[in-house]
């Protein structure tokens, strides 16, 4: 028992440890790392859906992928159900990242639930719902707007699939919610973006000539990444830096114009939007509405048998 | 009873009336699909009577539909349940509508002498459709906006007259408040004034000729 109850402690607290670390690690390294960042959208907008229709994580990640999204047509008021954000990308693919190495791409996904709608508590959830959300870390979107959730960046060969657990409002207590048809917007990315809040580019983007002219000499770096050496048309030589990891299209004594792409683009992965409709529904209405079928079809039934025994009266005086 | 019976009798005639109700019997060869153009009456009847209910609180302005059409939804008592069945009703009528032309289409109903039922019902028809299209467009939703945008713009195909056309359906050039006001007044007022004569035409004709006869 004493050994049982030893190991059970190690294990909460790695456990904790875990956590507390995933929590730092999402906090303080990752930003460095520039990787695909939710939370660079939550600093910058208060909500992310644009009066457009257009989801801001778009204005970084410039790429345009498909997401698709799976909810329930309808939910019961105050109702645990999971919705499924689908985020696909071919398993091979590859993507540079900060430093200039090759890694697999991340995902993250922003749901903007109908208000009233939030994520459900760990203890609502069954443990199915739990083996399927356990190593998602779902935040929402700000204290303000806890309808609209956030996940990511997380590893995307294994989350390709995210599963939301979402819990319904009950207009019984709730008196802003209501029994209506609500819309979904959902976003998903994958793989790292094009622009940083600041306004600078990342690594993660086509590479074009700064100058006009012919290619003197293509240096290569030590670290990394390489000069480029192009003469423009006035006898001056321009310099170019080129980021580690980019491959060049260009090679020496090539003429490139000014704007001109001299690399190919890295980009594999990109952002997209979708949406959907769901009915919170309620359960009286529904009750209601087969009453009600029940009775229409009953009443058809009676109107039948009662035509059918007049016709045999009719029958039977006509024989006498 | 037989005093209030008398005084009507007397003025009105009513047992002429009553007689010409009773008189008709329902010949043998008529079966559960001559009930058809019957179900599109009632639902023509419901569809009144819903869409008087909700005209007490929609509001035909293009700032103020959206969230009226939501207040019925959600805060008026059993508004959900009359804008619905309006809803339902309204594809319910088409629906049937179309079943009922086959019908007559199938078992020649349309023949001398009922060719002018025939003319009447197909006014109808377009009557119910246009009631769709405008009813459609009220919400002032996306769907709604986008269905008025594409169906109003329809007639610029046709030569000449085609853009004055657009301008007379949108009430100027683009769509905006004024589509919303002539969609509104067409679908509360103009259409069913007109969808009330014609009915009126083709159940006079049914009731002097009489159902059309067997196969």
């Amino acid at each position: 028992m004493k050994l049982n109850s030893l190991i059970n402690l190690i294990q909460k607290s790695i456990c904790s440890c875990t956590l507390l670390l995933t929590i730092l690690n999402i906090i303080c390294i990752a930003p460095n790392s520039s990787n695909a960042f939710p939370i660079y959208a939550q600093q910058a907008y208060e909500n992310p859906r644009e009066a457009t229709g257009r989801i801001v994580c778009a204005n970084c990640h410039l790429a345009q992928k498909p997401v698709e999204i799976e909810a329930p047509q309808a939910v019961l008021p105050n109702t645990v159900f999971e919705t499924v954000i689908k985020i696909p990308y071919e398993n091979t693919a590859k993507q540079i990242l900060g430093n200039g190495s090759k890694g697999g791409l991340n995902v993250g996904a922003v749901v903007i639930l109908p208000e009233g709608f939030k994520l459900a508590p760990a203890n609502r959830l069954s443990p199915e719902l739990k083996e399927k959300t356990k190593n998602l870390y779902i935040q929402p979107y700000s204290t303000k707007q806890n309808n609209i959730l956030v996940i990511g960046p997380i590893p995307g060969d294994k989350n390709k699939e995210i599963v939301f657990p979402i819990l319904s409002p009950d207009p019984a207590k709730d008196k802003q919610a209501h029994f209506f048809k609500y819309p979904i917007y959902v976003g998903g990315n994958r793989g790292r973006g094009q622009i940083y809040p600041t306004g600078d580019k990342s690594n993660n983007n086509l590479i074009s000539a700064s100058a006009s002219g012919k290619i003197n000499k293509i240096e290569a770096l030590e670290k990394g990444g390489f000069v480029v050496h192009i003469a423009s048309t006035k006898d001056s030589e321009v310099n170019q830096n080129i980021p580690a990891g980019v491959e060049l299209k260009i090679k020496e004594g090539d003429n490139v114009q000014l704007d001109q792409a001299i690399s190919k683009d890295p980009n594999v992965g990109g952002f997209g939007q979708n949406e959907t409709e769901i009915v919170l529904q309620s359960p009286n209405r529904i009750k209601g509405m087969i009453a009600f079928f029940f009775v229409s079809v009953l009443a058809q039934i009676f109107f039948v048998l009662k035509k059918k025994q007049f016709e045999k009266v009719q029958a039977a005086e006509m024989n006498f | 009873m037989s005093k209030i019976y008398d005084w009507f009798e007397e003025r009105l005639e009513i047992q002429a009336i009553a007689d010409d109700i009773s008189s008709k019997y329902v010949p043998p060869h008529v079966n559960i699909f001559y009930c058809l153009g019957g179900i599109v009456f009632v639902s023509f009847l419901i569809q009144v009577a819903t869409g008087f209910a909700m005209t007490f609180y929609y509001r035909p302005t293009v700032a103020e539909a959206f969230t009226s059409v939501e207040y019925i939804m959600t805060d008026v008592n059993f508004g959900w349940l009359i804008r619905s069945i309006h809803r339902w009703s309204a594809s319910m009528m088409v629906l049937m509508m179309i079943l009922h032309v086959f019908r007559v289409y199938l078992t020649g109903g349309f023949k001398k002498p009922r060719e002018l039922t025939w003319v009447t019902g197909v006014i109808l028809g377009v009557l119910t459709v246009s009631f769709g299209v405008t009813g459609y467009s009220l919400p002032w939703d996306q769907i709604g906006y986008w269905a008025v945008k594409i169906v109003t713009g329809v007639p610029d195909a046709v030569p000449i007259v085609g853009e004055s056309i657009v301008e007379l359906l949108r009430g100027g050039v683009s769509v905006g408040q004024g589509t919303l006001t002539r969609f509104y007044s067409l679908h509360t007022f103009v259409l069913p004034l007109l969808t009330a004569v014609f009915m009126l035409m083709h159940f006079l004709m049914i009731r002097k000729q009489g159902i059309s006869g067997p196969l």
